[in-house]
């Protein structure tokens, strides 16, 4: 999983406290964020399947040959 | 030099339309253009003016290293060379329909005089390029969102080098919107990031015999295809 960055001299100024806390600030909120852009794609992905059958059915038919789908990027919240 | 290879999963995609016009935007970029029809149709050269009655085209060269005498300057640093239907209605040649054998040969004289070659490939099923395929930088493949063309490409497979560019998406349809859901959901990173909406200008910039890029410099497909030009160039460059 690739983790947001915090400036260099940011952390080099703070105390390993206060930096930890920077990298906490920075990272949660972004993680929820990409967390539900995931979730709300997959949910989307089930009633689009939900709703036509011939996708539903070429979903299985790849998903039978391996072809899995592709996982999000948690820190981007895109496919990759 | 980078070798793009244009595919459409079906044909009447518009993938002769959309090398037309990423060449063009690749050209306004600076960038040395070599575009290739290896379609029997031979409709790349229409978007430039080039008539349809004209016998130039590669077919029509004897030998691979001829190949300069069909080809047509459009612009300095912008060049096409056209497949060459009259040649064969005339000579009834079809030694040389093989356009991967012919320009495998033709590629190490290139590479000094062209930052890019476009080859508009023949669609699936009859897609005949596979060593041009093999050697390209970039392979494409162009698909309309329609269910015909998912249940294609699910038959075709996108192979793990490939990219999959979406052509002539209206995002007010719920079906094409689904199908590209899926395509995302499925391909990820090698679906390309911009898709080419569908924009009555890329029909009217043939019947004009221009690639929309210069009949409507303002249109959505012409930005799209300026986008992708970009993104074709920062990939290169992040890749060499």
């Amino acid at each position: 999983m690739r983790h947001p960055t915090v400036h260099p001299l940011l952390v080099a100024q703070a105390s390993r406290g206060q930096a930890n806390h920077l990298v906490a600030a920075r990272m949660h909120p972004e993680e929820r964020v990409s967390r539900s852009v995931e979730m709300a794609t997959q949910e989307a992905h089930k009633e689009a399947l939900a709703r036509w059958p011939l996708l539903a059915e070429i979903d299985r038919s790849l998903a039978g040959k391996g072809d899995a789908l592709v996982e999000m990027d948690p820190a981007s919240g895109v496919s990759s | 030099m980078n070798i793009m290879t244009l595919t459409g999963v079906r044909g009447g995609g518009g993938t002769t339309t959309i090398t037309g016009m990423l060449g063009d935007a690749l050209h306004a970029l600076d960038q040395r253009v070599l575009l290739v029809d290896l379609n029997a149709s031979d409709l790349l050269r229409l978007h430039f003016d080039v008539p349809h009655a004209d016998g130039h085209g590669w077919v029509a060269s004897p030998f691979p290293s001829d190949w300069r005498q069909q080809a047509f300057e459009l612009d300095d640093h912008l060049t096409l060379v056209p497949f060459g239907r009259k040649a064969i209605e005339e000579s009834g040649v079809s030694h040389l329909l093989r356009g991967d054998d012919f320009w495998l040969q033709v590629l190490p004289d290139l590479d000094r005089d062209f930052d890019w070659v476009l080859f508009d490939c023949p669609p699936y099923p009859n897609r005949l390029a596979p060593a041009l395929r093999f050697r390209s930088t970039l392979d494409v493949l162009v698909a309309r969102p329609d269910i015909a063309a998912h249940v294609l490409l699910a038959q075709i497979g996108l192979e793990a080098t490939s990219h999959l560019l979406i052509n002539d998406f209206d995002p007010g349809r719920q079906l094409e919107c689904d199908v590209v859901l899926d395509w995302h959901c499925r391909y990820g990173a090698r679906v390309l990031p911009q898709p080419i909406y569908r924009d009555e200008s890329l029909h009217e910039s043939l019947a004009y015999k221009k690639p929309v890029t210069r009949y409507l410099p303002d249109a959505a497909a012409s930005q799209a295809a300026r986008t992708l030009a970009q993104w074709c160039l920062s990939t290169r460059s992040a890749a060499a």
